[in-house]
Parts: C-alpha cells; structure tokens; sequence
C-alpha cells in the first residue's frame, strides 16, 4: 500500500494479441500484454503473472521492451487446461514501489472455454447404383480440429437399421491433397432388397490423449435390380464432329465416363430417363429416353466460347 | 519547387492561322449559346484577369488541360495537339491508358469510316499487313452516317432483357458522334493504330450494319510502334503465364481477321495513341488525381483549370513509386496539390462511376456493396472509375443526362465466369506491374463451368439455379428470316413498330435475373448498410479432376480469394476469417452441402430445379475448396450532360465556358466502350481548341 509519501502511477493491462474465446483441449492460447502506466514509465524487467482459475500461477513473463510510453511482453504462448469448460485466468502485474513511485496491482482477466476437439468425418467415393448384395467400397476420411494422428482410431458403418456393417482401422496416411485428413477404404455388403438407404459412419477415437467430439457422416446406399439394356452414349464436339473424352453421362442414377474415343456404356433397367452429357467447357447434352432396350446415343455438344463482343448486345 | 508558369509549356505559342476571325468568333459564340462579350479576342493567348483568379495559386499553365489519360483523354490530346494547343494530362493512375489499355480493343464506328470502306474493296491495309478476306459480306459493310445515326436512335430496338438501348440517347450527341466517326477512325489510323478486318458491330452501335474492328500488331523481335511489331513476351503470347508492363492482358490471336502471325488487343490501340501522343509533346502528370475544375464564380463564368492532389502508385512488392512505361512528356510533380490553369479548355475524360460504390449506387441500391469492384481494378487501382468528372461537375453546375441507361446495357453489371480473383474481368497474369494488387489470375470457368459447384450466399445458403446464375441475355434478334443483325443477315428494318411488338418481346425474352438474385439482400445482410455480401463457388476434388481446373497459383493465391480444406466445416472457418467481405460466419454451409448431395442422390433439387439444366455431382471427396463468384460493374452510363460539341451543359440549358466532357464522364448515349470514347475525345479536342470560351 503507498504511503501517503509516494507518488501514485495508473496501471492497465491488456492482451493486444485476439485470443480465441473456444479453445481445443491440450491446445495452445497466444498472448501478448501491454502495461500502461500513467504518466508513461518504463517497468522492463517487471514480472507479469499469469495465474489460473486457482489462482495458481502458472507462467511468469517479463516486461521486454518500453516504447512510444507502453511495456509490452513478447508474444508468448501457454498450454490450455485439460479440463473441459470454461476458464477465467488473471494476468497480474503486482504492485510495486521503486524511488517514492508507487504502482498498485493491476490485473486483467481472460475467459475462454476449453472444449473437446472437433472431428469432421466425410465419406466418399459411394457407387451411385449397387446391385442387390453386392459388395462395394467407401473411402472414409476424418480431421480432428487439432489435427491430432489417428492412433488406434476406428471407423465403424452402421446400415439403415442400425446394424454394424464393418469397423476398420484409420489409415496412418494422409489422403492426397489435405493437410490433416486420414482416412480408409471399406468394404461393405449392399442390402438385398431395393431401395435407396440411409447408412452412417462413425470413428472411434480410443485411446486419444484428449476429449473429441464425436461426429457423424451420413450417406446414401442406392440398391436396384440387375440392369437388362445396354446404353452407349457417343459424345462428340457439335462443330468438328471429333469424339470429346472424358465426358460425363449421366442417366440418373447411372454415371459413366467416356473413353479415348469418346463412347461410354452404362447398364440401366429399362424405364424413362433424362440422359445428360457433359464434358470440359462443354454446355450440356439432353435428351427424354424411354428405354425398352439397347440404346444407341450419339450427342453433339456445344463448346462454350464464352460471349464473343459482338454477342453481348448488338 | 520553382512554379511553372509559361504561355506554353513547351515554349511554342499558338498558331497564328489558328485564331478565329471576328465572324467566326460570333458564329461560335452563338452556336455555343454565349453572349458576344466576355470571350477573348481574337489573337489573345492569356486569359483576362478576373476577381477569382487572383485567388488561385496556378503552378501550372497551357492552353488545353485533360483529366484522364484513357480512350477519350489520350485522343482529345492528340487532337488538341494537331491543333496547334499546348496540352496537359493528369492521370491518378501510374501509366496511361485506362480502360482501354486492358481491352479488347473492339472499336465500333461507322457511318462509311475508313476501315468499312477498305473492306468493301477487299484491299489490304496501307503497309499491306492483312492478308484474311473481309470478314463481312460488302452489304453488311456499305454505311452511311444517315443510317449510322437512325440505328443509334432507333425507338423500335428492344433487347432480349426487354430493355430499349436507343430510344434515350440524346439526338443532338448521337448525331456529332455518327458524323465524326469517319474522322475519328482515320484519325486514330494516322495516330499508328492498326485496324482488323471489320467483324460484328460493337455494343449500341446499331443493328444494321457491321461497323466494329480491332486492333492489332504483328509479332515480331522487337516491340516497335512504327513498324506495328511486338514481341511474344510483350504481347503475353510467350508464355501463357505471363503478361507484361506493356500489355496488362495477354493478346489475342487475330489470323482470322488479320493473317497469321497478328495478335489483337487494348494494348495495339492504347499503346500506339500514347506514343503519338508522347512524339508530338503532349505533357503528362501521372499519379496525379483530378479533383475539381476551377470556375470564375461557383456557378457562373468560364472554367479557368483545374486542382489535382498527388496520388502516388506504389509497387505492391517493393514499394517503390511504380513508373509508367515510357517516361517522356512527364513531368515528375509530387506536391500534394497543383493548380493547373487552362487558358481554353478543361476537358473531363477521367472515366465513369463503375468504381464507386455509392455513386453507382444511384442506379442500383445493391450495388453499394464494396466486396463487388469495377472492372480492372487492379490495374487502375483504388482511384480508377471513382466518378470524379460527374463529382467536379456538380460542382460548378453540371447537368446530369442519361442516368437510366446504366440498366439497359447487359454488361453494365454482371457476373463474371472468372473465379478466385477480384479483378475478375480481365486475364491478367504475373508480370504487369499491378498484378501484385490481386494477387491471382482466377480461374475462368466459362457458363458451363457453373454446373461444377454450388453457389452460396454470405451465410452459405444457396440462392438461384447455378447453371442459369452467369448467363447474360442472348444476342439481339429481330423478326425476319435471318434474325437481323450484323454478320446474320440484312433482314432487319429500323423504325419498324414490329421490332417492338409485345408477341415478339414476349418470344425472344431471355434473362433468369440470376444476377439480381446475386444482388438482393439476403439471410445475415444487416441495417444500415444491408450489404448483400460476398458470394462463393463451394467444390470437390472430384469437380477439379472432372474440369482440369488449376488449382493452384498464378490462377489462385492465398489472397482471401480462394480458399481449401479437409472439411467443409473447416473450409467455412477459413473464408469467415480470411476475407475481408467476410462479415457474418457461413454457418449454413456444412448444411447446405449435405442437403445438396441428398438431391444428388435423389435426382431432383425441389429448391432451385438443377436437375433440369444439367448433371448434379455431390461434393463430397476432400479436399473442398471455396472461390470467390465476383459482380463486376465494368462500364457506367449516364455522366454530365454534353452538346454535340462536348461541352459541358448546366442546369439551365447553357454551356459551362471552357468545359468538356467525353467518354464514360458523359451520359445521354448508350453506346458502349472505345467507339464513344474516342469521338468524344476527338469532338471535344477539336472544339476545346476551335471554340473560343470566356
């Protein structure tokens, strides 16, 4: 406490750096303060105490540099708590007295929320069509916010029903392309019956060193009969008459790629389809079929030029 | 710094054959509405002192001073130039050039110019250059300025969007700009720009007749304006990754217009005109923004010059003063703010109002929102289209015309197929300077490209059919065999009541308004402003392995403007906080993406009926990516109300002495880009030399 002999200087603290306000279990909260003092006073070498709700203290970071009249702390980083929910923390700058110059104790209070991490669970590569009890693949991928490794991870598929339809072990591997997604191939058994299904996928998290959320992917399972017509579709450019490769066709649910010579096959049941065609910077294909049997489509496809200037307005 | 204050700048003085007689000085003088007193006499080169000139500071001084160095300023300098005047252009951007440099340089004219009639005789250009035949049948090419100007003033025109682009153009403006186009075509020709072969007609241009060229360079191993030759690497042809400080935009192949071996674009016609205007000693302040013209009284007297405050350019990487491709007739001023007398003229040439937001938004509410920019923004930066002519001409009482006709061009605002970027318009690529201010090429996906992906709000709900969102109205048809329009057949009639006929519009209408649905406020658009927010193009990997889209940079960069995760959920994280338009979270995105792949699934989308326009693919195989979906406002109309002269009109139907106005500063005529740009330029820098002002 001053004596009534001292000189009283104002004190604020406050966190310049944006804190999150949620933060992942185990994860890291970046900090960095600034003391003002009124009139302007250099306190390097002061100790600032970060204490948490226990009051416990729990890291200690000096005052490094002084300028234009403010004391700040270099960027620092401290580790969140371990236990769920939320957190009030004080940053403590004591009270000090140096040369008949008193500074009371100031402190400043942080809260956040601590909070399992989150996991994103996708599932792709699904055929459109199976065959009744056939088998067929997924590929399943999941990101923990944290980006933790999916060690002793699961993925588990439950049908319709809510059977369990496998459990497979999360790959060690990253999927191509992402940063932080690991993922693996499964084999499952379509329904015997026709229709179209609601199955959901799941992971596992044993043995994680932290709490995460649990998160579900859902995806559809389209059964239908043994396909009896043949449908071959040629795509070809409407104005040079050359065969366009890659092509999508597409005769819901039925999807086909076009090969090097622009023809693709697709096996469809007969009834009333909308066949759609289409390729790279192409405008698509369309035509109302009734298929009875084999069916022969040749579709000429329009390249997008983009609006020449003479067609945006004449 | 020492003032500059010279009867000429360069030291010349008028031409003496150049003063009007005393018969023509009154002849003008009533043609310009002005009374007999109050204009210098004849022979006079320094304006009469008056109370309000003793107040300005001038630091500079010439006869003729030119806001804006782009399609109508660099034209009206060189003009004024011929004419005997010693001229001055201010630029707020670091080289010259404008719009026009980074176009595609279709310039529409008419009336029987030059470039129709040398195509109608099949001959070649003077130095023998194009070797391609004429593009259009001769009948398509015979022109008078008669049926020039009934085309551009014909009340029976209606578009496929139902909108009427002739019938409110001003008649006394479309007049002089049909009548001078013949001149201006040679004139642009005697000043080394290079015509194509005439194919089409240009934006408002009229239907009857083709009337539109481009304009071209040969490659070649040196880049010379004389010759008509570029190099590969200046024209952006070297490498597809590439353009240069010479051309913003890479060039086009012109063999079919041209012959083999040319290449088309805004650089051929841009860079030419500078360097005509450079060789013949107009000067130039770049980096140098127009503020206000300096009238003798607020709201009377004549126009005695400008004020123009400094404007700097700096390099994105290096943040040096960026420095225009050529450097003679600049003038390095780097005060804050110059006074810049013109003893004839002030001609305002310094764009439109595409690039401010609350300008345009006179026309259009929604299109107050910042996130949507104006057509090359990068390349003219921050200051470019920013309504600074119709600002300074409110000022000293200018009249408003055409102010509607922003509606009635189907480019005027749109959405454009080009992805990931801001400056979604143009093709720019690293290399030019300014490419630094975007960051990424963007990825032009083309109409079809629009069936690939899903288009979402700011909230991250989707809100039209994707596949009709970029479509524009189909090109103008008109009742008759062969639909009417230049290159499809004469069997069109002007001024014909069934070109207007409610069955036909009703049959030819074509516009899905997706744009507008772009625009409307939605779901997180918030009082006051009701900014209608940022829209994306939410995909798969499986959309990129289908299309061939390159991912990666120059055509996408981590600039806001594009972005990639794991997840959607993680994908919606990264655009919340790394655009700056970005303003409300996505929290309907991860929703919206598993309702889209359940109608996927099902076939049928019961929200927005894609499964009628094209195939549906679910997005579902990481990693996902995010491109920004741009509104560019590329071109205004509606500006300052112009005569047939270019001269400035007021409220009460007189000239403003000593000011001029063309281009996109200039409403009441509808015709778009280069065509209307350089007769303007070309009309007011005659008359900002012949008239005599007071």
């Amino acid at each position: 406490m001053a004596s009534d002999n001292h000189t009283m200087h104002k004190i604020s603290v406050c966190n310049v750096v944006a804190s999150p306000t949620e933060v992942d279990v185990g994860g890291d909260i970046t900090f960095k303060y600034i003391v003002c003092c009124s009139p302007p006073t250099d306190l390097t070498g002061e100790i600032l105490l970060i204490e948490n709700q226990e009051k416990v203290v729990i890291k200690r970071i000096e005052l490094a540099e002084f300028s234009d009249g403010a004391n700040e702390t270099s960027q620092f980083v401290v580790n969140a708590p371990s236990t769920l929910g939320k957190h009030t923390w004080s940053v403590v700058c004591p009270a000090r007295e140096e040369g008949g110059v008193w500074h009371g104790e100031e402190i400043s209070e942080l809260s956040f929320t601590v909070k399992p991490h989150r996991t994103n669970l996708t599932a792709w590569d699904v055929p459109s069509v199976v065959g009744c009890g056939e088998t067929f693949n997924v590929k399943l991928g999941v990101k923990c916010s944290s980006e933790c490794q999916p060690v002793g991870w699961s993925f588990c598929i439950h049908n319709h029903d809510g059977v369990e339809q496998t459990n497979v072990l999360v790959g060690n591997d990253l999927y191509i392309g992402t940063d932080s997604l690991y993922y693996a191939a499964c084999e499952l058994k379509a329904p015997e019956k026709i229709g179209l299904y609601n199955w959901e996928a799941k992971v596992k998290l044993e043995n994680s060193d932290h709490a995460h959320e649990e998160s579900v992917a859902n995806f559809r399972v389209r059964v239908l009969s043994e396909p009896d017509c043949l449908l071959t579709v040629e795509a070809i450019d409407a104005e040079t008459q050359l065969p366009i490769q890659g092509a999508q066709i597409l005769a819901h649910p039925y999807r086909a790629i076009t090969n090097d010579n622009g023809i693709a096959e697709v096996r469809v049941p007969k009834g009333a389809y909308t066949l759609f065609v289409s390729g790279k910077n192409y405008f698509p294909f369309r035509s109302s079929n009734e298929i009875k049997t084999d069916l022969a489509i040749r579709a000429e496809l329009i390249l997008d030029e983009g609006i020449s200037d003479s067609d945006v307005w004449s | 710094m020492t003032k500059k204050i010279n009867n000429n700048l360069d030291g010349s003085s008028l031409n003496d054959d150049k003063i009007l007689s005393r018969r023509d000085f009154v002849k003008t003088g009533a043609a310009a509405g002005l009374g007999a007193t109050g204009l210098l006499e004849a022979g006079s080169t320094q304006a009469q002192a008056s109370p309000s000139e003793a107040n300005i500071d001038w630091d500079y001084e010439v006869d003729v001073v030119i806001a804006g160095g782009g399609c109508a300023g660099l034209t009206a300098a060189i003009r004024a130039r011929d004419l005997g005047a010693s001229v001055m252009v201010v630029d707020q951007n670091y080289d010259l050039g404008g719009r026009m440099l980074h176009s595609g340089s279709f310039t529409s004219l008419g009336g029987g110019d030059p470039v129709q009639v040398r195509d109608i005789r099949g001959e070649s250009d003077s130095e023998g250059l194009i070797t391609a035949a004429p593009a259009e049948d001769p009948k398509e090419l015979e022109d008078t300025i008669d049926l020039l100007f009934t085309d551009i003033t014909d009340w029976s025109v209606v578009d496929p969007k139902a909108q009427s682009p002739y019938r409110y153009n001003d008649r006394e403006l479309a007049r002089a700009w049909a009548e001078n186009c013949p001149a201006t075509r040679q004139f642009l020709i005697d000043n080394y720009v290079r015509f194509t072969r005439i194919s089409g007609t240009h934006g408002g241009g009229g239907l009857s007749r083709a009337r539109g060229a481009r304009c071209f360079f040969m490659l070649g191993e040196t880049t010379d304006i004389k010759a008509g030759t570029i190099t590969p690497e200046d024209a952006g042809v070297a490498d597809y990754e590439r353009t240069s400080a010479f051309t913003p935009v890479q060039m086009m192949d012109a063999s079919r217009l041209v012959g083999p071996g040319a290449v088309m674009n805004g650089a051929a016609l841009s860079r030419p005109l500078e360097y005509s205007a450079r060789e013949k000693g107009v000067q130039f302040m770049l980096h140098r923004h127009f503020d206000e013209a300096v009238r003798e009284h607020p709201f009377s007297g004549k126009i005695l010059g400008i004020s123009a405050h400094y404007s700097p350019r700096e390099h994105p990487d290096n943040g040096e003063l960026m420095q225009s491709y050529w450097q003679n007739g600049n003038i390095d001023e780097r005060r804050q703010t110059v006074h810049i007398r013109a003893r004839r003229a002030v001609i305002l040439a310094s764009g439109g109002h595409a690039g401010n937001p609350e300008v345009r938004s006179m026309f259009y509410p929604a299109m107050r929102e910042p996130a949507f920019p104006t057509s090359g923004v990068a390349l003219q930066g921050p200051h470019g289209q920013d309504a600074s002519a119709l600002i300074a001409g409110l000022k000293v009482g200018a009249n408003l015309a055409g102010m509607q006709q922003n509606i009635s061009y189907p480019t005027t605002f749109h959405i454009a197929p080009r992805l990931g970027t801001r400056d979604a318009y143009t093709t720019m690529m690293p290399g030019h300077p300014t490419f630094g201010f975007r960051g990424s090429a963007g990825i032009n996906v083309g109409s079809a490209g629009f069936e690939e992906f899903i288009a979402v709000n700011q909230v991250g709900k989707r809100f039209f059919n994707e596949v009709r969102l970029p479509a524009r109205p189909s090109p103008s048809r008109y009742p008759g065999a062969d639909g009417g329009s230049p290159g499809r057949g004469l069997d069109h009639k002007p001024l014909d009541w069934r070109n207007c006929r409610k069955e036909w519009v009703r049959e030819m209408y074509n516009y899905d308004h997706g744009l507008d649905a772009a625009l409307a406020l939605n779901e997180g658009s918030e009082a006051p402003d009701y900014y209608s927010g940022p829209l994306w193009a939410i995909f798969d990997q499986n959309a990129v392995d289908r299309t061939g889209w390159e991912v990666r940079y120059p055509y996408i960069a981590d600039n806001g403007y594009s972005f990639k995760a794991d997840s959607i959920e993680e994908l919606a994280q990264k655009m919340a906080k790394g655009h700056e338009f970005q303003r409300v979270p996505l929290k309907y995105l991860t929703e919206t993406v598993e309702t889209w792949n359940r109608y996927v699934d099902t076939g049928a989308d019961p929200e927005f009926e894609r499964e009628v326009d094209a195939p549906m693919n679910a997005i579902v195989r990481p990693p996902f990516y995010a491109l920004s979906i741009m509104v560019i406002w590329h071109d205004s109309y509606g500006g300052l109300r112009v005569n047939g002269r270019q001269q400035v009109m007021d409220m009460r139907g007189q000239i403003i002495p000593g000011l001029y106005a063309g281009g996109e500063a200039v409403g009441g005529f509808n015709k778009h880009g280069l065509g209307k740009g350089h007769v303007h330029g070309y009309i007011a820098g005659t008359h900002a030399v012949e008239d005599v002002s007071g």
